[in-house]
């Protein structure tokens, strides 16, 4: 398979600014026969052996490596990542910073294989991702996690059946009925047959002072009519049944979409920007937080995902967890929208959290709750974190490490410390001193001129080249290769390719 | 909930009483009337009977009063629940409506389930599927329906399938000599193929293009996203999360269904001979029937009204963010 260019003719043609119906139609018919191949792939059928993959090291949990994600249009081939390798290390928080444009949500949404297809499309490298799940039997069904007694020995628990419903007495301290005058519908008394005002044993109310009900329950019985056990499985904190649980390592660039269906929501879920527009307007809360259970969990009953979600609902800091499950996305303001969303990305209990810009469309107060509930979470799962953002704030307050992007590249990573005290692309410099601060009294904000070029045909050398500062003659050369400067320190910059440089900038 | 409906009841009466106006006052504008029509049929007559009958029918018809008072007229016996008597067939109007209705409103039903039943899920794949050949196929189908005129299709239904290979009787409703049982049921849905296939062709079209629309807006959004982000698979996605958002904007297209369901279809059902309204209401109007135009124009534009306010109490039981008050 080749990458479909468009071919110039000659130099003079290059210039131009529009493309002629005919280039359209060739680059239209390119695009068709990659974005079909692609397509085929996405849904063929493989055995689980063609997309298993091992880490190269031990510690990550997540390795991006040499991914490119396309989106293939009719002007062209727009190369929204292009080349990105990082490692998100087990219990760590990474950042991916950079301008609107960099490519930073296409490398989530690729990581989720959420691209909008046969548009966007994972066209090469791998994203090796350690999944942690359900051990199978041979028959293909999850192994659960029995509950023995002391000595070893299973324990089973009869089986019952919900038939009708009971109502619940409020009965005094001593567990005695009380019995209330009985009135009508029209508040009046109710006489009895011996001309007494009738009683009734009184009932416990719920919230709106309707009386309460519990579900009957009947022993199950099997055909010689002896009581059902089962055996009792094991459960965690919330309630939620336990299964073997085993660590596989898969490359997701390779999976195909129907295998996606038990990474997405269970081992990898995503929090996004939008609040406000990402819960469905016409399901309660509860019924989109439970999916996430019944989905997930096999043999969860709907009790259960209820439990969990309202437990989860808890966790996320809800003070009236029962209430906002009930309540439908609208009723809710933006910040408990999207602890709701949180709450739905905890709910399947996942390995990492990708968050693209969680704090975007919150004010301050709210932001600052959100990033310390997503700090505190990140040790409560033990998993990692992937976040997304523009704000160089939030990554310095959160994140392990650092990547910044440019234009579908990475131009620098490193640790938290690494990038923000010592600073080596001209860019990464740049987006610091476009910081607002407290302690300096300038009337006018830096900004880097220019915006983040179309990533279509890009030219092949430093794409920063032309709203760069520090542009030197090489720079007019190849694009620059990926220079360590620390043992966890990368940067993607002409600057540096000369050691003396390093030591300059006190390394 | 009650007073809200009974606003809206009361505003309806203000906009039928406008709609009556209009609709009378364009008929009594017609360049001729139901007397001269009628006078112009007995041609050959004696020219003095003839004068005599003119007068004689003006005087019934009241249609050489002024329009203000005709009006007047028909508004006071509207009070006392009298549509009046057709002209032409000289039956209470409100008889000719029942006895005809019955006709059309069953070819109609079944006809729009039959149209939702294959649009909707036309509409769906095709959104989809977007792009793809299906895609492309299915929307040109549609559309070739969409943009065929009725008289034209069921002539060619009815020349191609009736006349020529004669699978489906030409005309009429049921084969004579049948009265009940299963035979006479079984010659009614045969004599009823033809005319159902030739109102569902032309009805698919607006549907399923405004199926496929509302589900591509509907897909587009975010909340489709966190769907599948959540590991759910591509039916439950569809017809769980986006189908329930996709039918919030057809349930406003009940509003123009309900009189559609009474109304008839003139042309349909006068190709195929069939005793329905719409073929009543054509005849009515060619021969300036006043008292029907009047009441069979006014039943519609009350089952419009009916039909808007139930679209809206619709409304709040699909889409939760919709509170009436």
């Amino acid at each position: 398979m080749k990458i479909p260019f468009i071919k110039k003719k000659d130099e003079e043609t290059s210039d131009k600014h529009y493309l002629s119906g005919k280039e359209i139609r060739q680059i239209a018919k390119e695009n068709n026969k990659v974005m079909h191949a692609l397509e085929k792939e996405k849904r063929r059928k493989k055995p689980e052996s063609e997309f298993l993959a091992e880490m190269k090291d031990e510690k990550n949990i997540l390795e991006v490596d040499d991914l490119h994600s396309f989106f293939f249009t009719d002007q062209g081939v727009v190369k929204a990542v292009n080349g990105v390798s990082f490692n998100v290390p087990q219990g760590s928080t990474v950042g991916i910073v950079g301008e609107s444009g960099c490519g930073k949500s296409v490398t989530s949404m690729s990581i989720m294989r959420l691209l909008q297809g046969p548009q966007g499309q994972i066209y090469s490298g791998s994203i090796r991702f350690k999944s942690f799940d359900f051990k199978l039997d041979e028959e293909g069904k999850p192994i659960p996690i029995w509950e023995d007694d002391e000595n070893g020995e299973p324990i089973y628990d009869p089986v019952f059946i919900k038939k009708g419903k009971d109502p619940v007495w409020d009965d005094d301290e001593n567990g005695n009925p009380v019995y209330v005058p009985m009135y009508d519908k029209a508040g009046n008394p109710v006489v009895g047959e011996d001309g007494k005002p009738a009683t009734e044993r009184r009932q416990k109310l719920d919230e709106k002072g309707k009386k309460l009900f519990a579900p009957h329950l009947e022993p199950k019985l099997d055909k010689d009519g002896k009581q059902v056990m089962a055996r009792r499985q094991k459960h965690d904190e919330y309630g939620t049944k336990l299964y073997e649980m085993e660590e596989k390592v898969f490359d997701i660039a390779k999976m195909p979409i129907k295998e996606m269906y038990r990474l997405r929501g269970r081992q990898i879920s995503m929090i996004f920007q939008e609040p406000m527009t990402s819960l469905n307007p016409v399901f309660t809360i509860g019924n989109q937080l439970d999916e996430v259970t019944l989905l997930h969990v096999p043999g969860a009953t709907k009790e259960e995902a209820k439990q969990r979600s309202i437990e989860m609902l808890n966790l996320v800091g809800i003070a009236m967890p029962e209430r906002v499950y009930n309540a439908f996305p609208h009723e809710l303001s933006g910040g408990m929208r999207q602890r709701v969303m949180i709450a739905m990305a905890l709910e399947g209990n996942p390995r990492l959290i990708i968050a693209d810009e969680p704090t975007t469309a919150l004010d301050v107060t709210i932001q600052a709750q959100i990033l310390d509930l997503l700090r505190g979470l990140k040790d409560r799962i033990n998993g990692s974190i992937l976040l997304i953002t523009h704000d160089l704030g939030v990554i310095a307050e959160m994140a392990d490490f650092v990547v910044v992007m440019y234009a579908g590249r990475i131009i620098e990573q490193g640790t938290a410390s690494e990038v923000f005290h010592h600073p080596m692309h001209p860019y990464t410099i740049g987006l610091q001193k476009s910081k607002p601060t407290m302690d300096t009294t300038s009337d006018v904000l830096f900004n880097i001129p220019g915006n983040v070029p179309n990533p279509i045909d890009m030219p092949n050398y430093c794409y920063f080249r032309e709203r760069c500062g520090q542009c030197t003659k090489r720079c007019g050369g190849d694009y620059p290769e990926m220079i360590q400067v620390s043992p966890t320190h990368w940067v993607a910059c002409h600057l540096y390719a000369d050691n003396d440089k390093k030591k300059e900038r006190n390394l | 909930m009650l007073k809200y409906i009974l606003k809206r009841l009361g505003l309806s009466i203000i906009i039928l009483l406008g709609v009556s106006i209009i609709v009378y006052t364009l008929v009594r504008c017609m360049p001729f009337d139901y007397v001269e029509q009628e006078i112009a049929k007995r041609g050959g007559q004696n020219k003095a009977i003839l004068q005599e009958t003119m007068e004689a029918l003006y005087k019934t018809t009241g249609l050489k009063d002024p329009i203000i008072v005709g009006y007047g007229k028909w508004l006071w016996n509207l009070c006392r629940l009298d549509l009046g008597k057709s002209y032409t067939s000289g039956d209470d109007v409100i008889n000719v409506i029942a006895d005809h209705m019955g006709t059309s409103f069953a070819i109609a039903f079944f006809a729009m389930i039959f149209e939702y039943l294959i649009a909707i899920p036309l509409g769906v794949t095709a959104a989809t599927h977007q792009y793809s050949i299906r895609d492309y196929v299915v929307t040109i189908l549609v559309v070739i329906g969409l943009s065929l005129p009725s008289f034209f299709f069921a002539r060619l239904l009815q020349g191609l399938f009736a006349a020529n290979l004669g699978w489906f009787p030409v005309q009429g409703m049921v084969t004579t000599g049948y009265e009940t049982g299963f035979e006479w049921l079984g010659s009614i849905l045969w004599h009823m193929v033809l005319p159902m296939v030739s109102i569902i062709v032309l009805g698919i079209g607006g549907t399923m293009r405004y199926t496929r629309t509302n589900m591509l807006e509907v897909l587009n959004s975010d909340y489709i996203r966190t769907a599948r982000a959540k590991g759910l698979g591509e039916g439950k996605v569809i017809y769980k999360h986006a189908f329930r958002n996709t039918m919030i904007p057809i349930v406003t297209m009940l509003a123009g269904v309900l009189p559609g369901l009474f109304s008839g279809s003139m042309i349909t059902e006068e190709i195929f001979g069939i005793d329905g309204i719409g073929r009543i209401a054509l005849r009515a109007t060619t021969n300036v029937d006043v008292p029907f135009i009047m009441g069979y124009n006014m039943f519609l534009a009350f089952l419009s009204v009916i039909g808007v306010l139930l679209s809206d109490l619709m409304y709040m039981v699909v889409d939760p963010r919709v509170k009436l008050a």
